[in-house]
């Protein structure tokens, strides 16, 4: 899982800066999407589920 | 003339404890109804306040969007509803830029459940469930991303429509993910929901349609049985049996939400960067620090979930062989008390607010069209049912929600 050195260097590539007060409950935030991201970074996919130009059912 | 009157009257009277309301609109609402004509002449209707009300800023629940010019017209949708006769009377509360299941507004404060008002309404349309429910006007608009028409309709006891995505405009509505945000109707009644979705709609009528005759009907379990609690389960299970529903499994419905919750994570972080730069203080305290996250988060992830949502669509595609239209559980419970941090879903302790859209998330990131029926009460509460149909099949919705009314 991310760290808070890391976060920060993400937040300073982001132009963000992140209140020191804020930093713990950004990490956490950041942590359980990085948890969900790993989810759906596991599927394997095909060259039928390369995006199209747009999103439509 | 009265209608609107009686409405205008229960808002006055009722909305002090309900906190639905953030804006009424008395006398636009009586010019209005003055020349008013159409199917739907003198039904009064609020919308969620993200949407475009001419000569008033577009909140989206937030501080921050006071701060915007007042919207030059009405959204196209409210455009609609009142060449159609209907009647705009105010602005609904809801959670900050539609982040949330819960409408705990911490500007505008909470709205309260009808049904019991310690109790949350759901989210975000919390405004548009709860003034519904209170019977204040008996119809509104809402929006629902992964969930907030939904989640407020189950928990209000009232129904909802989430139509395909792309169906209705979004033209002078706030948005929150573009990927997923649609809009649509909450209603009183199935009468109002169809006469209301028809005039906002391009496609065939579906007000007057009924007859379930050949239509082939599942029951979601796995991932839907599995995520809700046992009793709220049951009502769903009822229904089913009722239409001899065969039992089917959504596929990969897990791994549908997580795409859907990475999309969410980013574009809504990305959408607000510029002010989470300038002025983050002014941002909704439940919301701020998620907006953070999602907007540090790498490109690569939201890329595969896009791709992943179209490898889940397929799927669900191939179920839609089988069966025309699905029934689901819409809340995993009913409403959790205002401030409730956690909740337990057959024994397994969560956070409460992001939660209580674990069984509408996976349905609204293929943009699947689905009502939310009310189908009873557990724990005094209500809980909804979904409805749900192929892409561009509300019609299918529509004639199972009528043999249920």
């Amino acid at each position: 899982m991310i760290e808070e050195k890391d976060l920060t260097s993400l937040s300073v590539l982001a132009a963000l800066d992140l209140p020191e007060q804020r930093i713990r409950a950004v990490l956490e935030n950041f942590r359980r999407i990085q948890q969900v991201a790993q989810v759906v970074n596991a599927v394997e996919l095909g060259p039928e589920d390369e995006i199209g130009p747009e999103w439509r059912p | 003339m009265e209608a609107v009157e009686q409405a205008l009257a229960a808002i006055r009277a009722k909305d002090g404890g309900i906190n639905a309301f953030t804006a009424v609109f008395e006398e636009r609402a009586r010019a209005t109804a003055r020349t008013a004509k159409g199917p739907l002449r003198g039904v009064p209707f609020a919308v969620k306040n993200l949407f475009d009300v001419k000569g008033i800023a577009t909140l989206a629940g937030s501080k921050i969007n006071r701060d915007l010019p007042p919207a030059a017209r009405d959204s196209p949708l409210i455009e609609r509803l009142e060449a159609a006769g209907a009647v705009l009377v105010g602005a609904l509360n809801m959670d900050e830029y539609a982040y949330g299941f819960s409408t705990e507004n911490t500007h505008y404060g909470p709205t309260r459940n009808p049904h019991n008002p310690a109790h949350v309404a759901g989210g975000s349309s919390g405004g548009s469930g709860a003034a519904v429910a209170a019977g204040m006007v008996p119809l509104a608009l809402g929006s629902d991303t992964n969930g907030s028409i939904r989640v407020p309709a189950s928990f209000c006891g009232i129904w909802g429509l989430k139509p395909t995505f792309g169906r209705l405009t979004r033209e002078g509505s706030f948005p929150f993910v573009n990927a997923l945000d649609h809009l649509g109707p909450l209603a009183a009644n199935l009468d109002l929901l169809a006469a209301s979705y028809d005039v906002m709609q391009d496609g065939e009528p579906v007000a007057g349609l009924k007859g379930i005759e050949g239509l082939r009907i599942g029951r979601a379990t796995g991932y839907f049985e599995e995520n809700a609690e046992p009793e709220v389960y049951e009502l769903t299970r009822k229904v089913a049996d009722r239409f001899k529903a065969v039992p089917v499994e959504i596929p990969e419905a897990a791994r549908g939400r997580a795409a859907a919750f990475v999309i969410t994570a980013s574009e809504s972080g990305q959408l607000h960067l510029p002010n989470l730069r300038k002025r983050p203080q002014d941002f909704e305290p439940l919301i701020v620090d998620r907006l953070m996250a999602g907007a540090l988060m790498p490109a690569a992830w939201y890329l595969q979930a896009q791709r992943v949502r179209r490898w889940y669509y397929r799927q669900v595609m191939k179920l839609f062989e089988t069966v025309d239209v699905i029934l689901a559980p819409a809340t995993p419970r009913p409403a959790q008390k205002i401030g409730q941090e956690m909740f337990t879903i057959r024994g397994k302790e969560m956070l409460a607010r992001p939660n209580a859209g674990l069984l509408t998330q996976p349905i609204s990131c293929i943009g699947l069209p689905v009502i939310c029926a009310p189908v009873g009460k557990v724990e005094g509460l209500p809980v909804g049912m979904q409805i749900i149909a192929a892409p561009w099949r509300e019609d299918n919705c529509f004639r199972v929600a009528r043999a249920l009314a």
